[in-house]
């Protein structure tokens, strides 16, 4: 439990790393200093947006390129950033959030595509009427921002969530990034790329921070993208300048026989990634027997291996034994008469001690006896899935509040029937897991439906024209 | 009106009198009939020892560890001692915040103002401005029932200035944050940072003392921001605990042409103002406590009669030893760090001041 931290995670403000004289020290799940993490109290989140609206600092400056954010997810994935190899970020990154390396690992690649990917996205989300600008004579539609400053209160669960925002950039937003606590390098390091891409300083800021810090930015901001639990949905969901990212409750509905093709979809919905993502599935709802259903699944995901997150075999979260033990403390306080057939038949029981003062939470897979089971409103940061029956009677109540839904069998009606439910964010169809994502499918929406709108500009017949639009009107160009 | 003891309780501020000296003069003030306060004297036969007797030192003290005193049940005036009658000043009754439970309440006429006179020695030695009978002091705190108002009315007279007061009522705030009202404790400090930012628009005020959450709000809203940035060359923070960054954060960035000055404490233990600093100082804010008449140890959370070594945590724990106000040894809830003292101060000197932690972390739902 000692020894010095081998890594520093700086703050960054308006693109300068900058020190505080407040760090915390970030230690693995095993207990070994990780890194010094820079504190950045509430105050710094006020100076930092003041600082932003003070300099003004975008005048005509046109947001980043496509090229130059395809460059920075090619340094996010290749590059020695802050002094950390890819290599040195994936370790970092898996032992102090407790999470298979391999995931760090696929999410360098993943975030070099999705920055690759930009300009088709933006493209994608542009509503089609703005895309021609406008010209003397006429009164058209512009695609322009809501804001000029977006915070996000980011959370530790996955890398992948940063994908999220690389698209504000685009849309010409200053961001500022409030970091989860245990993966502050993520963060970190797709700044350090965009920096070194070449974005333009002022919109990149990394406030290490508590929960006072991300009240202070979000007050701060013009809109604030915040992940979160229940917890963040009742703080901030009725201030309409926060775009909520609340739980997932990703599910699947599944119809007909079990076959082996039925249990690896269903088994690759809920453990990818260790089953940390809002798009892993927390419930199932089968028209067959949950129970057989259940069995079958907690047959395969069983084979999950246990292993320290830097270990390449590890495909488990892991904690420090004494969380580990309060998350399972948790989940038996919430079986409400649901079986657990995977974790708690396991001979060693459903916590893999790992020797070294953490543990790893073993599946769980948890058959109820009726669809409106609270467990099925309940997710888990690790593979835990509630197995639930589910009948035609009432197809689609059990099924609302869903970020992703795989619809499992051989009926199309039944997927055409959920896509029409607002609150089903995502609907896959067919074998494709949860977690299933096209190059311009939204997340939870598009992220633009809420960073932009359309306003009118109209210029009079043989009016003289500005060159271009002030870039501060957040006129997204052609 | 000097008597026997004005040697220890009326010693010049920058003069340190001996501790068991002052303890003894304490006990004999507070515990004989003719001079003591109706509560300490009504107590004495109950106590199982004789103050006036058994308590030569201020390790004799510790016998008062078995004497329980809830302060915030006594009626107030059976504090005033007897023998203040025809002494100088006016006694007032003055209420904590109540953070721990009901306000505790202390009397007090002239006893804080020597404090105070204290705390104004360091802000000279620190370049603190002064108001020369012109410029207007700012207080953003808790007036009404507190001692604040009347430590900064004492503070401001010292220095110089017209003290101007924005009342805020901390047992609201608490109240608000307690029920998990947040938008109406926003609410609050909208309404007070609208009175700020009104005696800042007509007034000549140049120095300001609040707490940190109060500077944090300002700089959070421009408008309030940018009009005491402009006028504000001295800022004394305390009532809450401050972290180092924001301190550097304050005093580098957002207020550069002040001087700021903290000042740590509460209506118990008085006020320990912020020593200047000095070339190594572990903490950029050491805080001195008005040694003797307040004395500060730092003890274990638990066994709280086990005083931690220097650069250690643990919590405060008070001794009051005035003319007109004693009380003994008393664990408070903060919890700070234990300095040595610089340059031979005789009493000790803390850092890093929190309340005491509290634990307890329930799992939480979901993949964030």
């Amino acid at each position: 439990m000692s020894g010095e931290a081998p890594y520093k995670v700086s703050v960054i403000r308006a693109g300068r790393v900058a020190s505080s004289a407040e760090t915390t020290p970030l230690r693995g799940v095993d207990g070994t200093p990780i890194a010094e993490v820079d504190t950045a109290p509430p105050l710094a989140a006020s100076l930092t947006v003041s600082e932003l609206r003070r300099r003004h600092p975008l005048g005509a400056a046109p947001a980043p390129d496509p090229e130059t954010l395809r460059l920075a997810g090619r340094l996010f994935a290749t590059a020695t950033l802050g002094g950390m190899t890819p290599d040195d970020y994936c370790q970092a990154q898996a032992r102090a959030g407790g999470i298979p390396i391999k995931v760090a690992r696929h999410s360098l690649e993943d975030m070099a595509a999705t920055c690759a990917n930009v300009g088709e996205r933006v493209a994608a989300e542009r509503p089609a009427g703005t895309a021609g600008g406008v010209r003397a004579g006429e009164i058209r539609p512009m695609w322009l921002r809501r804001g000029d400053i977006l915070s996000v209160i980011a959370p530790s669960n996955n890398p992948g969530t940063h994908t999220q925002w690389v698209h504000a950039l685009a849309y010409g937003y200053q961001l500022v990034i409030r970091p989860g606590t245990r993966d502050p390098f993520t963060p970190s390091r797709l700044i350090l790329a965009a920096l070194e891409a070449g974005v333009e300083p002022s919109r990149l800021s990394l406030l290490p921070g508590g929960h006072a810090t991300g009240d202070a930015l979000v007050k701060a901001s013009d809109l604030s993208l915040v992940f979160g639990g229940d917890a963040a949905v009742k703080r901030y969901g009725s201030d309409r300048r926060v775009i909520l990212r609340g739980p997932g409750r990703s599910k699947i509905l599944h119809t007909g026989e079990i076959t082996e093709r039925v249990v690896d979809s269903i088994c690759d919905s809920v453990a990818y990634d260790a089953g940390l993502r809002c798009t892993n599935a927390s419930a199932v709802f089968t028209d067959g027997d949950p129970a057989e259903l259940g069995e079958a699944i907690a047959r395969r995901l069983g084979a999950m291996v246990a292993a320290p997150p830097q270990s390449p075999d590890a495909e488990l979260p892991v904690l420090p034994v004494e969380q580990a033990r309060a998350m399972r403390a948790h989940l038996e306080s919430r079986l409400a008469g649901a079986v657990d057939l995977a974790g708690a038949r396991h001979p060693e029981g459903p916590l893999a001690d790992l020797g070294d003062g953490s543990a790893a939470l073993r599946p769980a897979v948890l058959v109820c006896d009726r669809a409106d089971h609270p467990g099925g409103r309940v997710e888990l940061p690790f593979p835990c899935v509630w197995v639930l029956p589910w009948s035609r009677g009432n197809p689609i109540e059990p099924l609302r509040d869903t970020l992703a839904l795989s619809v499992l069998g051989d009926d199309p009606g039944l997927a055409a029937l959920a896509l029409r439910e607002p609150s089903i964010r995502k609907v896959v169809y067919g074998g494709l897991p949860t977690h299933a994502a096209g190059p311009t499918s939204p997340h939870d929406g598009y992220l633009s439906q809420d960073l932009m709108e359309v306003r009118a500009y109209g210029i009079a017949a043989g009016a003289q024209t500005a060159e271009r639009l002030p870039a501060h009107a957040g006129a997204v160009t052609a | 009106m000097s008597d026997d003891f004005a040697a220890v309780f009326e010693a010049p501020v920058d003069t340190t009198p001996d501790l068991d000296e002052l303890v003894v003069a304490t006990m004999t003030w507070h515990f004989s009939p003719a001079t003591g306060s109706p509560y300490w004297v009504g107590r004495a036969p109950g106590l199982g020892f004789d103050p006036l007797t058994d308590v030569r030192t201020y390790d004799d003290l510790r016998l008062f560890d078995a004497v329980p005193v809830d302060w915030s049940s006594i009626p107030a005036q059976t504090l005033i001692p007897r023998g203040c009658a025809g002494r100088p000043g006016r006694f007032g009754v003055y209420e904590s915040g109540g953070a721990t439970g009901a306000p505790k309440r202390i009397v007090d006429a002239t006893s804080r103002r020597r404090n105070i006179e204290f705390q104004n020695l360091h802000l000279d030695e620190q370049g603190f401005p002064t108001g020369d009978g012109q410029a207007g002091w700012l207080h953003i705190g808790p007036t009404g029932p507190h001692i604040m108002a009347k430590n900064i009315g004492n503070l401001s007279e010292l220095r110089g200035f017209t003290p101007f007061f924005v009342d805020l009522d901390p047992r609201w705030v608490r109240r608000c944050i307690a029920n998990g009202r947040e938008d109406e404790s926003k609410l609050y400090v909208d309404h007070i940072l609208d009175q700020v930012k009104d005696v800042l628009l007509s007034q000549d005020i140049r120095a300001v003392s609040t707490t940190p959450r109060v500077l944090e709000s300002i700089v959070a809203r421009h408008d309030v921001y940018k009009v005491l940035g402009d006028k504000v060359r001295g800022v004394i923070w305390g009532g809450t605990s401050m972290d180092a960054e924001t301190l550097r954060l304050l005093e580098q960035e957002a207020f550069p042409e002040a001087t700021f000055a903290g000042a740590y404490g509460n209506t118990m233990m008085g006020m320990a103002p912020q020593r200047t600093r000095r070339e190594g100082d572990a903490s950029p804010c050491v805080f001195r406590p008005f040694f003797p008449y307040t004395v500060m140890e730092v003890v274990d959370p638990v066994e709280t009669d086990r005083p931690v070594g220097v650069d250690e945590r643990g919590r405060v724990k008070i001794t009051s030893l005035t003319r007109e106000f004693f009380m003994p040894p008393t664990a408070e809830r903060d919890m700070v760090t234990r300095r040595a003292p610089a340059a031979g101060y005789p009493g000790i000197e803390v850092s890093d001041v929190r309340p005491a932690e509290v634990a307890a972390k329930a799992v939480i739902e979901g993949v964030y």
